[in-house]
């Protein structure tokens, strides 16, 4: 399928990104198969995302007033979409060169509705990149090609996923209704019976949030975005065999582990001098390590492998604060957060 | 959703588990001849994960209770004081307490389910 032209639209939701954006089109035109149109959705951006991309040769669309959210800018673009295929690239993402011909093969399935790949960190610099970075190791490499094999990928990726248009349309396009549009769609396409695929042989590389000011609106972000799905999909979900399982361990660990890690530990190795206790904070390090160490090997990044691992247990203690705050305010003080924040 | 917040172990133990019936379910293809894909290649790539997963949970035991606690497990479990046994714990988390947390979780997901189920009718 070399240098063919795919039925194939890729709308990419940006705004303020004239930073990045000219990466990413250069990816999606350097695509072994390349679609049959580039849709740039600017999405009210105060600086120069939409004159770059013009710049380009992609087709440009200016929304009228900020939309809100990711999703709300690719329904944009969506409503114009007449290909077969629809794909989804967040405009700080690039892609593999044959990210699109790979994830393509997966469509040969007329049941399959998504698709998605690999996703690696641009930038693994600081210790919010090295640890994110080792968190899409471990999920990519450990959990995810076991969720397909099952045919229940749990998330096909916001930042980098293709659609069959149709299925995509019939659902409304990408909801609104969640900060996680991703999850709520891949849940929804389960429900519907659809196949959701993951192949890992198509890899894209998002820049991450490289600093904790950033690294925070995506979190809050994250994980509002879970327990409102969680709130949203519960009762139809548990109808999903395995599906239904990944999503109860999720969250039980999301709720008894966080108390665990922020509390529980800490505060009994204190009440019962018992530092030993502490050591519950890393004691699974030499479990993580191997699917992380086998991606490694593979990637030939071992170095960089061993000197991001610590930050992943630094990153955990992070995540578990803020599950446990959209626990709190979705569920306790039933505040939903509305407010789409991007993570750069 | 990310991966990586925290986990009681029950998570990790559910994939080691789902990686034991994906290798039951590749041997049935196997002897019904049927074609499965290239799900052989996910399977042995699993399959070799949880091997060294396993070894990785016993190395821990053993250097845990080697070096670190030096008394054999089973003393830490019947003849310790509080915090000794706080060390039998940690030695064997990584098996007992999450696969008994494990079967509790999908036990009550299962009975959500069928409580529900009528009501959904």
């Amino acid at each position: 399928m070399k240098n063919q032209i795919s039925d194939l639209t890729v709308i990419v939701p940006a705004y303020n990104e004239e930073k990045s954006i000219l990466d990413t089109l250069e990816s999606i035109k350097n695509q072994t198969v390349k679609p049959k149109k580039i849709i740039v959705v600017d999405d009210h951006s105060t600086d120069r995302t939409a004159e770059v991309a013009r710049k380009a040769g992609v087709t440009v669309f200016e929304t009228p007033i900020n939309t809100g959210s990711k999703a709300g800018a690719q329904n944009y673009a969506l409503r114009q979409t007449t290909t077969k295929f629809v794909m989804a690239l967040d405009a700080d993402t690039t892609m593999d060169r044959y990210a699109v011909e790979k994830l393509l093969e997966a469509f040969k399935d007329e049941n399959t509705a998504a698709a998605c790949g690999f996703v690696i960190p641009r930038f693994v610099n600081t210790i919010w990149e090295r640890g994110r970075y080792i968190e899409y190791l471990i999920a990519f490499t450990y959990y995810k090609p076991i969720q397909e094999y099952f045919g229940k990928p749990l998330i096909s990726s916001g930042c980098f996923s293709m659609y069959r248009t149709r299925f995509l349309k019939e659902s409304n396009g990408w909801p609104t209704r969640t900060m996680a549009e991703d999850m709520d769609l891949t849940w929804s396409f389960h429900k519907k019976k659809f196949n959701v695929r993951f192949i890992p042989e198509a890899v894209c590389y998002p820049i991450e949030p490289q600093n904790f000011t950033f690294m925070k609106k995506q979190l809050i972000r994250w994980s509002h975005g879970f327990v409102q799905n969680l709130m949203l999909h519960w009762k139809d979900v548990l109808a999903v065999p395995y599906l239904n399982f990944i999503i109860a361990v999720m969250t039980w660990d999301s709720i008894v582990a966080s108390i665990m890690y922020l509390f529980v530990i800490p505060i009994f190795s204190v009440i019962f001098k018992s530092p030993y206790l502490l050591l519950l904070f890393i004691i699974d390090a030499p479990i993580v390590f191997i699917p992380v160490f086998l991606r490694g090997l593979k990637r030939k990044e071992l170095l960089k492998v061993v000197f991001s691992f610590p930050s992943f247990f630094i990153l955990r203690i992070v995540n578990a604060i803020f599950i446990m705050e959209a626990y709190w305010t979705e569920i306790i003080l039933k505040k939903r957060l509305t407010q789409y924040e991007k993570g750069h | 959703m990310n991966t990586g917040l925290p986990g009681t172990g029950i998570g990790g133990l559910f994939y080691m588990i789902s990686v034991v019936v994906m290798i039951f379910m590749e041997i049935k293809d196997i002897i019904l001849r049927r074609k499965n894909g290239n799900s052989k290649a996910i399977v042995t790539e699993q399959s070799i994960i949880i091997v060294l997963l396993v070894a990785a949970i016993f190395a821990t035991n053993i250097f845990f209770s080697k070096y670190v606690f030096k008394k054999p497990p089973i003393y830490l479990a019947v003849n310790a004081n509080f915090g000794e046994k706080t060390s039998y714990i940690i030695l064997n988390y990584p098996i007992l307490v999450p696969l008994f947390l494990l079967i509790v979780v999908l036990f009550f997901t299962q009975l959500m389910y069928f409580y529900l189920k009528p009501s959904k009718k």
